[in-house]
């Protein structure tokens, strides 16, 4: 039932600080968040919280990508998204500050790509644009529009030309960009 | 299975773990040996390697490793993934073996090391579990079996002790560093291009409080410990109200300006050293009174504050009364955006200042820093209310490098030129100050060199060395153009790399473009022999399906095949002139294959250059598999 506030063994939080980029104050607020989402549950206790749960949270609900997040950070066996806290602390530490870039656009790369099949074809980019610009008609691209965005996403990306975007050429193209330079 | 590969290969794409780098070659080497797979690790030593050499090597398929050359960008595999390749489905004691060579090479590694290696992998948290575990495991086991029990295990516990120390210091770090929480939400809400104006901000905040901690440290701290006797026929005006605005009256006297700075060695109860140096030329100097007047009271201290109040008035009306304005009488729908340029040109403007007046006016740095400080709340409250975030993307690593190159070079060296001028030229004040009486302010130094070799006879040669480098112009202008040579030479090297980088993108794009056209000419290949009936063509046709199904899936070539090779094509010739007992001799089918392709590569060049304009021994075999089809 509610009101269960484990706490964080000790060796388990120095292992969790060794293996992720938080700290240890970020783990146990971590620690925290998931315990209350726990709670929230309906149904029987268990270490995994349901995408429709960790969805609520306002980190993440508003950002477009947020099933894919939670379906590429899920060890679940069901492929449901659910999330186990060492699958939330996984979450947190690709998105932290001190996370690689090599992880971040690994982790990147893994959400953009809807269908799971190891590159960015059109369809992929085409899903990505249109989570972007949002879905109302107003803010939505046009197909010709769609059309030349991807091409020219694709010239610019795609180094082997062979129409998709691999994770090598991904991670070459977001190294140069400015957000990720600091 | 794809993680461990993805962690094989992130595992190579960091270049700085050469320990790592070079076991996981020889992990990949040994993996060639037990799967026969081609894959070649080659050296990391940018120099020596020629263009020729670069064109002629070839990148592997199934893995994505690349040779991790620090200085070249990332080359991308090429993907044949969309011609319905099978990627090799590897088996479960495959990986199992993979993770014992990993846990090995995790094994060797530092523990910090090891660390950051973990980190930085992709993998789950639980799998990352498993791995700590066996090689910890591994290394208890290892070291337990050679070792003093107590020393030992007082050292462990010490190390252990130590490094959650360090972690906890890290993250205090990390929570130290200024206004990162408002810097986050500036960013988040208004973009890149606002954050870099901040953050340009925060840097000048930096430059003055080093440069207010090395004049405050060497100048106000000790003058202020011991004052000197003040002139006594000037009469301080009391009016405290003007005195912030004007800079007079009571601060004229005081430690913002450096007619309080004495010219004689300190005296002090407990003799500092600092003493000594109050006469040489990088401390206080004496006043030349008028042009004190000039700089400070009249100018420098009222220029600072003015550009603070002008920038205060800046804010108000440029950004609140026109945002009130426009949506009010101009009903325009979104606020005004927040102009960076006009901003930071603003900040330049005023660390100019400061540099110029820090030669009279030592002080002035907290000042500035004073003015910084306010600055960032108030632009960012300003912010907060009256603007929004930019329409047009703005590229910000480029314009901090542009923002730091204004200031340095019309800002700072500007202001370096007029001190240096001043330094060298002007006559200083004979009333006050710490150059009194002398010519010009390296006096000072000239003097300070005599004076310590009339104390010191070993030192005699020091006044005529000080003389000799400081004032003679060749060895100015010998230094400055060592420097220009320098930089000229690291513009070069960026040239040439900016080459290279094109050069290997040019090799991608062949190499893709190869490995296409191989595979669509042994899928027709492989289609119009199967419809083949004659049995003899039949024996002959399964031959060559056989071992087209090899080609055609590259990675099975490979994995049957036993020669040692380094192109790919070679096992394509190799199996179409292969008959049964060729598998045994090795050496002899390899050497057979040289000639071979030497013989064929000749008589073809003509055609391969029309096609395809390469000139690689790989491409020339492309017509020779055809021909022979």
């Amino acid at each position: 039932m509610g009101g269960t506030s484990s706490k964080l063994p000790k060796d388990l939080l120095s292992e969790y600080q060794e293996l992720t980029f938080l700290t240890k104050q970020e783990i146990l607020m971590a620690h925290k968040i998931f315990s209350e989402l726990q709670d929230r549950e309906n149904g029987p206790y268990s270490s995994r919280v349901s995408m429709e749960k960790v969805l609520t949270l306002p980190e993440l609900k508003s950002n477009p990508f947020r099933k894919r997040i939670c379906h590429v950070f899920s060890t679940s066996d069901m492929k449901d998204g659910s999330l186990s806290f060492e699958d939330f602390l996984d979450l947190l530490s690709a998105f932290s500050d001190s996370a690689t870039l090599e992880i971040k656009s690994h982790y990147a790369f893994r959400i953009f790509d809807f269908d799971d099949d190891g590159t960015l074809d059109a369809r992929d980019l085409e899903k990505l644009v249109n989570s972007l610009t949002g879905e109302t008609d107003d803010t939505r691209l046009t197909a010709e529009e769609m059309r030349q965005l991807i091409s020219n996403i694709l010239e610019e990306s795609d180094i082997d030309k062979d129409g998709t975007v691999n994770l090598s050429e991904f991670q070459h193209v977001i190294s140069r960009s400015p957000d990720f330079v600091r | 299975v794809i993680q461990f590969m993805s962690l094989l290969s992130h595992l190579h794409t960091k270049s700085d773990e050469d320990g790592v780098h070079d076991s996981f070659s020889q992990l990949i080497q040994e993996q060639c040996h037990d799967l026969h797979d081609v894959i070649e690790m080659t050296p990391l030593d940018p120099e020596e390697e020629s263009r020729g050499q670069i064109l002629t090597r070839n990148r592997p398929l199934r893995q994505e490793s690349r040779p991790s050359i620090q200085h070249f960008p990332r080359s991308a595999r090429p993907s044949i993934r969309g011609y319905g390749v099978e990627t090799d489905a590897a088996g479960f004691e495959e990986e199992e073996n993979k993770r014992e060579r990993l846990v090995n090479n995790l094994q060797n590694l530092s523990d910090s090391d090891r660390v950051r290696m973990l980190r930085a992998m992709p993998l789950s948290l639980s799998e990352k579990k498993e791995l700590r575990m066996l090689v910890l495991n591994k290394a208890e086991h290892s070291v337990s079996q050679n070792q003093i029990p107590c020393c030992s295990q007082l050292k462990y516990y010490i190390i252990i002790a130590l490094r959650h120390g360090w972690y906890s210091w890290l993250s205090f770090l990390s929570s130290l560093q200024l206004w990162q929480t408002a810097l986050k939400c500036v960013g988040g809400r208004f973009g890149t291009g606002v954050l870099s104006y901040f953050i340009f901000l925060r840097t000048l905040l930096f430059f003055n409080v080093f440069m207010f901690l090395v004049t405050g440290l060497l100048l106000v701290v000790p003058q202020a410990i011991a004052h000197p006797d003040l002139d006594q026929n000037i009469t301080v005006r009391s009016t405290w109200g003007l005195e912030v605005l004007t800079g007079a009256g009571y601060f004229s006297h005081s430690l913002l300006y450096y007619g309080y700075y004495s010219n004689k060695p300190l005296q002090t109860g407990h003799s500092c050293s600092a003493s000594s140096n109050k006469t040489s030329s990088s401390c206080g100097l004496s006043y030349n009174m008028p042009l004190i007047y000039f700089f400070t009271i009249g100018a420098l201290y009222r220029f600072l504050l003015m550009d603070f109040i002008f920038m205060l008035l800046d804010t108000f009306f440029g950004e609140f009364l026109w945002r009130v304005f426009s949506q009010k009488a101009l009903k325009r729908e979104r606020k005004p955006v927040f102009d960076i340029a006009r901003n930071v040109l603003e900040l330049i403007y005023g660390q100019t200042l400061a540099w110029l007046g820090v030669l009279f006016s030592p002080l002035l740095p907290a000042v500035q820093i004073i003015k910084l400080l306010f600055l960032f709340y108030m632009k960012k409250v300003s912010l907060k209310m009256n603007c929004q975030a930019s329409g047009k993307p703005w590229r910000a690593c480029q314009m901090t490098t542009i923002f730091i190159t204004l200031l340095c070079f019309p800002a700072f060296l500007g202001a370096a030129v007029c001190v240096t001028y001043t330094m060298w030229t002007i006559k200083p004040s004979a009333s006050c100050g710490p150059f009194q009486g002398l010519k010009n302010m390296f006096q000072a130094g000239k003097r300070w060199f005599q004076e310590l070799a009339a104390a010191n006879p070993d030192l005699h040669w020091l006044p005529s060395a000080h003389a000799y480098l400081v004032e003679n112009p060749l060895f100015l202008f010998l230094s400055a153009g060592i420097f220009l040579i320098v930089i000229y030479f690291h513009s070069q090297v960026v040239d040439g790399q900016r080459k290279i980088i094109e050069l290997l993108q040019e090799q991608i794009e062949n190499e893709g473009e190869d490995k296409k056209f191989l595979i669509t000419r042994l899928q027709h290949i492989h289609e119009r022999k199967r419809r083949v009936t004659p049995r003899r063509v039949k024996e002959a046709s399964e031959v060559h399906t056989h071992t087209l199904t090899h080609a055609y899936t590259y990675t099975h070539i490979h994995t049957h095949s036993h020669t040692h090779t380094h192109s790919l094509i070679y096992t394509h010739t190799h199996t179409h002139t292969l008959t049964h007992t060729h598998t045994h001799t090795h050496t002899h089918t390899h050497t057979h294959l040289h000639t071979h392709i030497h013989a064929h590569t000749h008589a073809h060049t003509h055609t391969h250059t029309h096609t395809r304009a390469l000139t690689r021994a790989h491409t020339l075999t492309h017509s020779h598999t055809h021909s022979l089809m």
